[in-house]
């Protein structure tokens, strides 16, 4: 075969046009630290890659799950704990309680610390995580106990009571005199305290002290003139007088609290068919009765507790198996809390071991190898300038160089 | 004694004129692109005969019959046919490789990156239902994805716009050569009639029959009187000394590029079964009307899908602590009737962020089930991956898998059109060789021709001078 210039030229532009595609191609290689930076470079490695980084973004994402999920779990957790804690305390103040050696002043005493249990049961379960009420399932944005009742302010007078129909009274006749300390829910705001001569609505649980005497009864829901009576705090308790509850008398005791009356579950997702549940609601099977809410159930039972103790001892003493089941409630939701949060921290440690596995596999697919990278780059700069040079060498001799006439 | 003698070496200084004259034009064009190689055919000049010896014929010298041009129809054919099929793969590898850089994954800004961030806004939801900021999030990033699908869709479009030009430019460039070649017919014709030499008008017209069959496949018919008549499948391109030239159209469906047919028969399209089959216009009419139509067809039902399967749930959930069930989360920016595409999806101008609806019971602001659903739709299979339609049986494929099986295919059509072009290349490059072999000047070959031509003419130069002193002595003897 003849090589003319034109031969030479044509082979040794196209190889030096190839050599210096791969010196471009190793340099992007090495600048971006992978081993393609367009699909048709490697359209396998470039959808493996993609797979391989959809699967790392969901597994982050469900790690983030999880970790959202345990945050939950351990604030549910606290708050249990403390319900126990508390809980451990309300058992010895029962026992205390039970004993017939107590004066009513030291029973005032214990039933007002039932009593502040009782807000503190409730501010546990008014427990926040990221502004969500954790015990208030769907209605999240809702305390599940409104908040505490205000203390009535002094100096107010009330002329007028409205009363249910059927709460009997021992007294009639004296004024109701609202004192420091009289529970008042929903607490009236300072511009809606009701004035001197209007009629006020006593929130349920409402406890009045009545001087001994007569008893009346309503026949229907009415405002009753009372004038003179005397509504002081729950806890008062002047000679000879006898405390009537309102509660015994056809009102709904601490309906206020609005816990779920259903599963309403928050589930999180923490692998691709992993769920977990991370709220309670006081609605899980804990042993309680069906239908009932063990939460609830234990608030009420503190309200309940209050008024036993300034009851008797043996009222009080009646409470006791009561309170020891929900303590039986308050410690199974424990170890249901207990068990998601295994589930949840095994997940997490399964979710770490995958995105490390899959980051590895990532770097494998579709990074650079950079030690063969350099070496082989060095490689190539060196034919590329052999080709250079013995390029311009050949192309500017021929035999014309010889010819000396 | 006659002045024969002198006869040879006239003869022989002209003929070896000539050749050095031939010679040095071949080095002089030895780097000419189409030239090719001449050669001054040197024949013994017929003897005559002798006066001194009956019967015998006396050689007269040297002289030149003609110059003749190489050729090789053969592998002219070759790099012809050869340049139409590099040209057609030239022209795909150009239009994929720079739709590539749309499809540039994996990337932090890419489709699929959105998709997730989209989906995973979702799921962040699901655990914070009633977080204004989780439901912005997802507001937020649902632009975002559908602002990538718009801008790819726009790139998509835009690169298929810049083809058509190119198809428009390439018809243009077929036209003239094709006029010039129709000229260029007529002069050869013309000078050959006349008995004349047309070698350097056929090696313009085979320079430009080379530019014409890299843009479209071409065969050819050469006349005896050296014209050349040119077909485009079973069209004629060139009959003798008229050129047939090419027209473009509107195209004929909905995205794709100018339709190309004959002035003459406008009714026929070129396509590969009209004949229509290499060659530069070819690779653009395929990458124009198949390939990247096909791309954008594919991202056009993802957009599609996804908005479908997105809505479905979004309207069967409530929106934030209310009774109300939530409206369409993606819509058509073009009107609230006509179907999603890549280029027209967008997130509903009516969705605020309580419109999100999260929740699957009403009025529960702390419901995130309805959130979890369509996050976990990413997981889930919903497209079909042939028909690219709504499918969540177990042949479905996820919206992720199907965006990379269109990533894979980007890529293996961007890496077959290069390798083929690479390898196209190569053929054509070693056919050229052969041809360069076969009818280029070798500069060496042509030293070695000199270096003879000129010691003939020196020998031929020395005859003269040995005559003259003969014919000195033989003067000098007689005087």
């Amino acid at each position: 075969m003849q090589v003319t210039p034109i031969t030479i030229r044509n082979s040794l532009l196209q190889n030096m046009q190839t050599q210096y595609q791969t010196i471009n191609q190793l340099q992007e290689e090495e600048s971006t630290g992978q081993s393609f930076q367009v699909p048709s470079d490697n359209p396998q490695a470039t959808t493996s890659t993609m797979s391989l980084n959809a699967a790392l973004t969901e597994t982050t994402a469900y790690s983030t799950a999880a970790t959202s999920a345990q945050n939950w779990l351990d604030v549910t957790g606290g708050a249990l704990q403390n319900m126990q804690q508390l809980w451990q305390t309300m058992l010895s103040v029962t026992v205390q309680a039970s004993s017939n050696s107590l004066t009513s002043t030291d029973r005032d005493a214990l039933a007002q610390e039932v009593q502040q249990a009782q807000t503190s049961f409730g501010q546990l379960l008014n427990t926040q995580y990221e502004g969500t009420y954790i015990f208030g399932g769907y209605s999240s944005q809702t305390a599940p106990v409104p908040p505490a009742p205000g203390s009535m302010p002094a100096g107010y007078t009330v002329s007028s009571i409205m009363l249910p129909s059927g709460t009997t009274l021992t007294s009639a006749g004296a004024a109701i005199t609202l004192v420091p300390g009289a529970i008042i829910t929903p607490p009236p705001s300072s511009t809606a305290m009701p004035t001197s001569g209007t009629s006020l609505t006593l929130p349920p649980g409402t406890t009045i002290t009545l001087p001994s005497g007569s008893t009346t009864t309503l026949s229907s829901s009415a405002t009753m003139p009372l004038a003179g009576t005397s509504v002081t705090s729950a806890m008062s308790n002047a000679a000879g007088t006898t405390i009537s509850t309102i509660n015994s008398s056809g009102l709904t005791p601490l309906s206020e609290t609005v816990l779920p009356s259903g599963d309403q579950p928050t589930v999180f997702q923490i692998g691709q068919n992993a769920q977990v549940t991370i709220n309670l609601t006081g609605n899980e099977n804990a042993g309680q009765p069906t239908g009932s809410n063990y939460l609830q159930t234990a608030y009420s039972a503190l309200g309940q507790l209050a008024q036993a103790i300034t009851g008797g001892a043996s009222a009080s003493q009646a409470m006791l198996p009561a309170l020891q089941a929900d303590e039986g409630y308050l410690s199974t939701a424990q170890s249901i809390v207990g068990g998601r949060m295994q589930r949840v921290t095994q997940a997490q440690g399964q979710l770490t071991t995958l995105a490390q596995n899959l980051n590895q596999t990532i770097a494998q697919v579709s990074g650079a190898n950079m030690t063969a990278v350099t070496v082989q780059l060095t490689q190539e700069e060196q034919a590329y300038q052999a080709a250079l040079q013995s390029g311009a060498q050949i192309l500017s001799v021929s035999l014309l160089n010889y010819i000396h006439p | 004694m006659s002045f024969m003698i002198l006869n040879i070496a006239g003869r022989s200084l002209s003929a070896q004129q000539l050749a050095m004259e031939v010679t040095g034009n071949n080095l002089a064009n030895s780097t000419t692109t189409g030239y090719q190689n001449e050669t001054a055919n040197l024949v013994e000049t017929p003897p005559i005969p002798s006066s001194q010896l009956d019967g015998s014929l006396q050689g007269q010298g040297v002289s030149v019959d003609a110059i003749t041009r190489a050729s090789n129809a053969f592998l002219s054919r070759s790099v012809r046919t050869q340049q139409g099929s590099t040209g057609y793969w030239d022209s795909l590898n150009t239009s994929l490789s720079q739709i590539q850089n749309v499809f540039q994954e994996p990337s932090s800004s890419g489709l699929s990156e959105a998709m997730s961030a989209f989906f995973n806004s979702w799921l962040t939801l699901s655990q914070t239902p009633s977080s204004l900021s989780a439901r912005q999030a997802v507001v937020d990033q649902g632009q975002s994805l559908a602002s990538t699908f718009n801008s790819m869709s726009s790139q998509i479009t835009g690169e298929i716009q810049n083809i058509n030009q190119s198809v428009v430019n390439t018809v243009q460039k077929v036209n003239t050569l094709t006029t010039q070649i129709a000229k260029l017919n007529s002069q050869i014709t013309t000078v050959t009639g006349s008995g004349g030499s047309a070698d350097t008008l056929l090696d313009q017209r085979g320079t430009l029959m080379n530019q014409l069959s890299k843009l479209v496949n071409i065969s050819y018919t050469v006349s005896p009187d050296q014209s050349v008549n040119i077909y485009l499948g079973s069209n004629a391109l060139v009959v003798n000394q008229t050129a047939h030239s090419l027209v473009t159209s509107a195209p004929t469906t909905a995205y794709g590029v100018d339709a190309v047919s004959f002035h003459d028969n406008p009714g026929q399209v070129l396509t590969s079964s009209t004949g229509l089959q290499n060659g530069e216009l070819a690779g653009l009419l395929t990458a124009g009307n198949q390939t990247l139509p096909g791309y954008l067809g594919s991202l056009n039902d993802l957009a599609s899908s996804l908005a479908q399967a997105v809505n479905t749930q979004q309207e069967s959930g409530y929106t934030l602590n209310s009774a109300t069930k939530g409206a369409a989360f993606f819509t058509s920016s073009s009107s609230t009737t006509a179907p999603v595409t890549a280029s027209t999806i967008e997130v509903s101008p009516l969705m605020t962020s309580q419109n999100v609806a999260a929740a699957s019971s009403p009025n529960a602001p702390g419901d995130g089930s309805n959130a979890l659903a369509i996050a976990n739709q990413i997981g889930s299979p919903e497209m079909s991956p042939t028909t690219g339609s709504l499918d969540t049986t177990t042949t479905g494929v996820t919206f992720s898998q199907y965006f990379t099986n269109l990533v894979g295919q980007v890529g293996n059509d961007g890496q077959q059109a290069s390798n083929q072009y690479t390898s196209a290349q190569a053929t054509l490059s070693s056919l050229q060789n052969a041809q360069e072999s076969a009818t280029g000047v070798d500069v060496n070959e042509q030293s070695a021709n000199l270096i003879q031509e000129q010691q003939s003419y020196q020998a031929a130069a020395q005859l003269v001078s040995v005559e003259q002193s003969t014919m000195v002595s033989l003067l000098a003897a007689v005087s």
